[in-house]
């Protein structure tokens, strides 16, 4: 029956059925990928895995289909979907209802299943030159993946469930989310999140073939690289949304939200590094196993942790039934991966003669085995509610004991990565010449007296900022050496991109690293309550409060409170959603330059027009979004373009008609 | 209903899915068994050589 001759009331009906439906088939379609591409990958049989392989890609098809229902669903207000009741309503904005598509539970696992299928199926593409067995296992771990949220979104979490009754008007969206950072935020991460499973299929797909060589990590080197940058930038997007919505003049707070999205960063990071020593050295493969497998299982359980509530959180929005199922999905995940090593262990075997501590890869080594400290640190901080609510008495661990804990362990890191890159490969006859540790050496030099000078002397800020100025020193010495051949330069940079790719993503880390040192040593704080025409100065800078006024907006009503800085108003304000059953919010006015963020809350105004603020001067801030953006510009110019050598090697062998 | 456009999209993506079933001969996709090398060329020449067997098309 054609839609066009429906009546009205019956299209959304249909575009949940749509919907529904889609899911449905690429439940389907992706059970049945999985089937076949494992048999098909066991017989060796390269049509079945061909056809494995097309299954996954139509899943990922139906699923695209499915997210543009939700989508239109959204952007035309189809109140009969609960989902889209739930998340948005009649005054959310165009961009704000779009991004209702990941604002609520059943969209966002819509979101990772889509991403998980574009990413999967991209990877997919080019896996034929790793053999028949690793392709149809790497296809079918990756159809098993995408199953199970397919499984979740159809029987417990589906975005398509109709409501009996369509109301007039939604519920709305979290008035906390009515952000620009909901636009760039959740997205990046959740993507972040999803991409992680493709290093995971492909080394556990190589540890299935018995393959054990560099191939699969040659493969999945983008798809590693791309998971890390997606993840880094999601995490600075998230310490800057948090600095800009929350209101409590930080933007860090180790709430498990953050702690679970940094482990399997940090696991990553030690990945990328450690399998640099695998492709060069052809060292450390268990590790490498490992390290992919730990990142993923850490993704999937900070899925668990964020939407079962078993820990307190900022992110209990997030909170929903379908813990148990992560839970199950976590221990599934577990158990294949440790029966998985186990099994392999023969094929892994031992290195045969121990890592040189002072080289390269014993650098390498050493970061790692910090990274994973830090890792274990924060998982033991982020569980310990959960561990000791179950014993008896529950116990929450905060900013100290991270710091104290995983401080120092950062400040090695720190170290190596100044020293590291001044290491040569394999065992180092000699120890790093003067030349190259001049301008480290002097980095450091000149900022520890700069410190003692301004009258520093807080021992932690006295070792970590110098370490800083070393790690950039070793970045321009780097540089320095290949500009001393200008005429080579842009053959240099050309060839050895990834390697100076690299430094700049550790250039952005030392700035990252310097704003967070900076902010977290010397931040001011004073909570004051002025009258109209008061000032108050924090190191240095001095506020007027001018007075309050009261502004209607579509959504909300806001009430401001004035502050004269220099030539411009800052307007902090407390926002109330009357819609919302009166919740209110705070918006942080902040003045941003390079050397510091005056970060203005206003507490409250009373009756006789004076107000109540907390004024913070955070030294810094600004570094940290801008190193963010120089590790992501590191990342990229480092990359893109670069050949994949496994695929290359397998195309000088292989005529070019076999692999097109 | 969701049943019906289930159906209906899972046979709009068959041709696509099951395309390297219907485009190979019968006699060219006899897997071997497990562990064994793939068949040797077809006696006729037709087929590939065994180099592209093992890396059938890994376009789609």
């Amino acid at each position: 029956m054609p839609v066009a001759v429906l009546d009205d009331s019956l299209h959304p009906v249909i575009l949940g059925y749509l919907g529904a439906g889609a899911l449905l088939a690429a439940l389907v379609m992706g059970g049945f990928s999985a089937v076949l591409s494992f048999w098909a990958g066991r017989q060796q049989n390269p049509v079945m895995v061909q056809v494995g392989r097309r299954a996954f890609y139509a899943a990922t098809a139906m699923i695209v289909a499915a997210g543009g229902v939700l989508e239109w669903a959204l952007l035309s207000h189809d109140f009969s979907l609960a989902y889209v009741t739930e998340h948005t309503d009649l005054s959310t904005s165009t961009a704000l209802s779009a991004a209702g598509f990941y604002g609520g539970q059943e969209g966002s696992l819509l979101y990772w299943a889509l991403v998980l299928g574009v990413l999967g199926s991209v990877s997919l593409v080019a896996s034929a030159s790793l053999g028949l067995r690793l392709a149809g296992y790497a296809a079918g771990l990756m159809a098993a993946i995408l199953s199970f949220f397919l499984v979740v979104l159809v029987l417990v979490a589906s975005p398509f469930d109709l409501l009996s009754i369509t109301p007039p008007d939604g519920l709305g969206l979290n008035p906390i989310l009515r952000d620009g950072g909901m636009l760039i935020h959740p997205p990046v991460i959740l993507a972040g999140f999803a991409s992680f499973a493709i290093p995971f299929c492909f080394a556990s797909a190589a540890l299935m073939a018995g393959r054990p060589d560099s191939a699969w990590i040659a493969h999945t080197r983008r798809f590693a690289l791309i998971a890390w940058g997606l993840q880094t930038t999601g995490l600075v997007l998230g310490m800057w949304w948090a600095y800009h919505v929350l209101g409590w003049g930080g933007y860090w707070g180790w709430d498990p939200v953050e702690n679970v999205a940094l482990m399997p960063w940090l696991a990553t990071t030690a990945y990328l590094h450690s399998s640099m020593v695998q492709e060069t050295r052809g060292r450390l493969r268990a590790w490498n196993f490992g390290l992919v497998i730990l990142a993923f299982l850490l993704v999937v359980f900070g899925t668990f942790i964020v939407r079962s509530g078993v820990v307190p959180s900022v992110h209990t929005f997030a909170i929903s039934a379908i813990g148990p199922w992560f839970l199950a999905f976590l221990f599934i995940c577990i158990v294949f991966s440790v029966v998985l090593l186990a099994l392999r262990s023969n094929v892994l075997g031992g290195d045969a003669e121990p890592v040189a501590p002072v080289s390269r890869e014993g650098a390498f080594v050493l970061q790692n085995l910090l990274l994973i400290a830090v890792v274990v640190v924060v998982l033991w901080g982020t569980v310990l509610p959960l561990v000791s609510g179950m014993l008896g008495q529950q116990r929450v661990v905060g900013a100290a004991y991270y710091e104290r804990a995983a401080g120092p362990l950062f400040v090695v890191i720190l170290a190596l990565m100044a020293a590291g890159p001044l290491l040569p490969w394999r065992r180092a006859a000699r120890m790093p010449s003067a030349r190259a540790l001049m301008w480290p050496g002097a980095a450091i030099v000149v900022v520890l007296a700069a410190l003692l000078v301004a009258g520093v002397r807080s021992i932690p800020a006295l070792i970590a900022l110098p370490l800083v100025a070393a790690v950039a020193g070793t970045c321009f010495t780097q540089y320095a050496r290949l500009g001393s051949g200008w005429a080579r330069l842009p053959s240099m940079l050309r060839r050895r991109r990834r390697r100076y790719g690299a430094y700049l993503a550790h250039l952005g880390l030392a700035v990252l690293v310097a704003g967070i040192g900076a902010s977290h040593f010397w931040q001011q704080e004073k909570d004051v309550t002025l009258a109209p025409g008061q000032q108050v100065t924090v190191a240095g800078y001095t506020l007027t409060y001018t007075g309050s006024e009261q502004r209607q907006l579509s959504d909300h009503t806001e009430l401001v409170g004035l502050m004269r800085f220099g030539d411009s108003t800052l307007e902090p304000a407390r926002a109330t959603y009357s819609g919302l059953g009166g919740q209110s919010l705070t918006h942080v006015a902040i003045s941003t330059t390079p050397v510091a963020d005056v970060y203005v809350v206003l507490a409250g105004v009373t009756a006789d027009g004076s107000a109540s603020f907390s004024v913070f001067v955070n030294p810094l801030v600004s570094w940290i979004w801008a190193g963010g953006a120089i590790i992501i510009v590191g990342v990229l110019l480092g990359n893109i373009g670069e050949r994949a050598p496994a695929v290359e090697a397998v195309r000088r062998r292989v005529p070019a008609s076999v692999l097109t | 209903m969701a049943l019906i456009v289930a159906t209906l999209l899972l046979f709009a993506a068959g041709p696509f899915v099951l395309w390297p079933l219907i485009k190979t001969p019968v006699d060219d996709f006899i897997s071997p068994p497990p562990g064994e090398s793939l068949s040797p060329p077809h006696p006729l020449g037709r087929s590939a050589p065994p180099e592209k067997r093992a890396l059938p098309g890994g376009g789609v």
